[in-house]
């Protein structure tokens, strides 16, 4: 049977926001799919276990922030074996600015992150909230966004251009706005609502991009077991962009 | 003349707005317009001091238990009622109670605040005591950071003159406490460490993640140490016997704790345990607090869903999973990813989901494998559909409800008074 080894990392620091949620989709449509789950998580002052396929991490608040960072620098060059060998990671808010070359905190100082995305983030004294949309290379992605961060996209290409909300640069025109980054398979964005049950396709795009690293030609099995998850989860779509 | 014209109109707005079964700030604003000193003009009569309960849950219930305490002893006591906890809700409050020269007869007062509106209120008022009942993850699309409310904790406790009454078990607020061990008069409260243990989620406060930052329990002078279907078992002192609880629940019986805490405080020699096993008798549950309400002979159970722990100590309290259940969320959750962060092992399947919310809602129900027999996004709709299903087996119903849809859904329901109003 062929496995998805998925780490999720720091939970306890980085999940205030329910991104956990990201994870609980990746599992349940995995499962759906036939494939053999099975999720790690990575505390403070442990080790990065063998064999992981996908990895998570959520947003938090910023002195939780301060305290993983520390740890993800300690794991930058395993982070980066993992991201060249084309382990996808889904980093949201908090955990992607970790993530990232480095960090402008209030004080002023630059602190180094794990160097995983070429991205760089300012924390600014003001604050987006809201709900938001995107349009992406999956279609429409909708969420909510939260946090005081000024994101560079280190020449990646954007998540998304936004239709609705402020995205990633807060200073940026409204008709230039965009959010998030997409570095091959993986995705760092300071999506919430979560990310992947809201938007399904998604978690499918991450969850194929890992099992094709060692099983080339797998695809995603048809299911019937997903209809009703993802018929609700398209209307939750549509609510939002009714909304806005 | 301001004041008393203060008085008149918001008297005026108040008896307009209880017509419609409205809000309870208007009252208030009008006053607090007209005067904008209404508020410290009113409580400047208060003779034994002004009282402050703050925090993120449980700020209602143990308001409303502390002011029974208090009556208990033979207090006369001024409160706000649940909901009216901004400047606005506080002087709509008081439009009841004074006379037109706007001045509140009471011999002490007992004002639960919003933990933000705190800042302001206690530089106003100057509060002789504050209880704070925790800090937890709450509002983040309002609050960003639980930091920024321990902050915002800080600055009441303060602004406090006296005493400070405040959770052991709580890591953000052992560290406010120690913070200001030499300047006020700091006593706790708490949950017995192994009873806390027990508990599926403890009290779901926030905990400090960095080790080096955490402060070691202080001793705690008001303590649960056991606790039943509604009753609590709280050690005072050295001595522990049983009070009465308004709903099952740890968190009812820690909000006990914190209560009978500040009565002695504020009582000194004559506070007795008689009395506050009265005044915690005479309670009568509060809004979507464990309430019970009774529509067409048939029983409802409200729960509130305001924020994760809220849900998550409501949660594990319940005897078992609902048998019926109708869950409703609107704009009043702006963002309700938290949900997938909620342990589901006390809930099962959902009869039907309402609100602005409910397809975002009813996917974390599909995520957890669970049945979603119904989505109706229209409230009105949802509840009559809910309330026509044939009666359960338990003989409850039971409703997981937002704050906004419970007061709307509580309106439709022919509930018209203003929340607290029976107090």
């Amino acid at each position: 049977m062929t496995s998805l080894h998925v780490l999720h990392l720091f939970p306890n620091e980085l999940g205030i926001n329910g991104d956990v949620g990201n994870v609980t989709a990746l599992r349940h449509r995995a499962a759906a799919f036939g494939l053999d789950v099975e999720t790690s998580v990575l505390g403070r002052g442990e080790k990065i276990p063998t064999g992981v396929d996908l990895v998570h991490i959520g947003s938090g608040p910023t002195a939780e922030l301060l305290l993983v960072l520390p740890e993800l620098v300690r794991h930058s060059s395993q982070l980066k074996t993992l991201r060249d060998s084309g382990v996808p990671f889904l980093a949201i808010s908090a955990g992607w600015f970790g993530l990232g070359e480095r960090i402008q905190f209030a004080s002023g100082d630059w602190e180094p992150g794990a160097g995983v995305f070429p991205t760089e983030t300012q924390l600014l004294s003001s604050r987006v909230v809201g709900e938001i949309a995107i349009d992406t290379q999956w279609g429409i992605v909708t969420g909510f966004e939260n946090h005081s961060a000024l994101v560079s996209d280190g020449g990646l290409a954007h998540f998304g251009r936004v239709t609705h909300g402020t995205g990633s640069d807060p200073r940026a025109a409204k008709s230039d706005r965009w959010e998030g980054v997409v570095m091959g398979s993986s995705i760092g964005t300071n999506m919430h609502g979560s990310l992947l049950p809201m938007n399904p396709v998604l978690a499918d795009h991450l969850i194929l991009s890992a099992i094709r690293r060692t099983v080339p030609n797998w695809t995603i099995p048809p299911t019937d077991s997903l209809a009703e998850v993802d018929a609700f989860a398209a209307k939750s779509r549509a609510a939002v962009l009714a909304r806005l | 003349m301001r004041i008393a014209l203060a008085v008149v109109v918001g008297r005026a707005v108040r008896w307009l707005t209880r017509l419609r079964g409205g809000g309870s700030a208007m009252p208030g604003n009008a006053a607090l317009l007209i005067a904008p000193q209404f508020l410290e003009h009113a409580f400047q009569t208060v003779t034994d001091g002004i009282i402050f309960v703050s925090g993120s849950n449980g700020k209602s219930t143990t308001t409303n238990m502390l002011a029974r305490i208090l009556r208990a002893h033979g207090l006369d006591v001024f409160t706000n009622p649940s909901g009216g906890n901004l400047p606005q809700g506080i002087a709509s409050a008081l439009l009841s109670e004074v006379g037109l020269d706007g001045a509140v007869h009471a011999d002490v007062a007992v004002l639960e605040v919003d933990e933000a509106y705190s800042v302001g209120l206690s530089a106003r008022l100057a509060p002789t005591t504050t209880l704070i009942v925790n800090v937890q993850v709450d509002q983040l699309n309002r609050f960003y950071e639980p930091a920024r409310v321990a902050q915002m904790l800080a600055t009441l406790v303060h602004s406090t003159k006296a005493n400070v009454i405040l959770n052991a078990d709580d890591d953000s607020l052992r560290e406010v406490g120690t913070r200001f061990a030499s300047t006020k008069n700091v006593s706790w409260f708490g949950v017995e460490p192994a009873l806390l243990a027990s508990a599926p989620h403890g009290l779901a406060n926030v905990i400090q993640q960095d080790d080096s930052k955490r402060v070691a329990r202080p001793v705690v002078g008001s303590e649960v140490v056991a606790h039943s279907e509604r009753s609590a078992r709280i050690r005072i002192g050295k001595e522990s016997s049983e009070f009465p609880l308004p709903a099952r629940g740890l968190h009812y019986a820690v909000d006990a704790a914190g209560a009978i805490g500040a009565a002695r405080v504020v009582l000194g020699r004559r506070f007795n345990d008689d009395s506050a096993r009265q005044g915690l008798a005479a309670m009568q549950t509060i809004y979507g607090r464990g309430e019970v309400i009774t529509v067409n002979g048939e029983d409802i159970e409200i729960i509130m869903m305001k924020n994760p722990p809220s849900l998550q100590m409501n949660l594990d309290a319940l005897p078992g999973k609902p048998e019926q259940l109708l869950v409703a969320v609107d704009e009043g959750t702006p963002d309700p990813s938290w949900i997938y962060g909620i342990d589901f092992s006390n809930l099962g399947d959902a009869d039907i989901i309402t609100g602005t919310k409910a397809w975002q809602i009813a996917t974390r129900w599909a995520y957890e494998g669970l049945e979603v027999r119904r989505v109706e996004p229209d409230p009105d709709k949802a509840v009559a559909w809910f309330l026509a299903l044939p009666r359960p087996t338990s003989g409850v119903k039971v409703m997981l409800v937002n704050y906004e849809l419970m007061m709307s859904i509580r309106k439709h329901l022919g509930f018209l008074e203003l929340e607290g109003g029976n107090q």
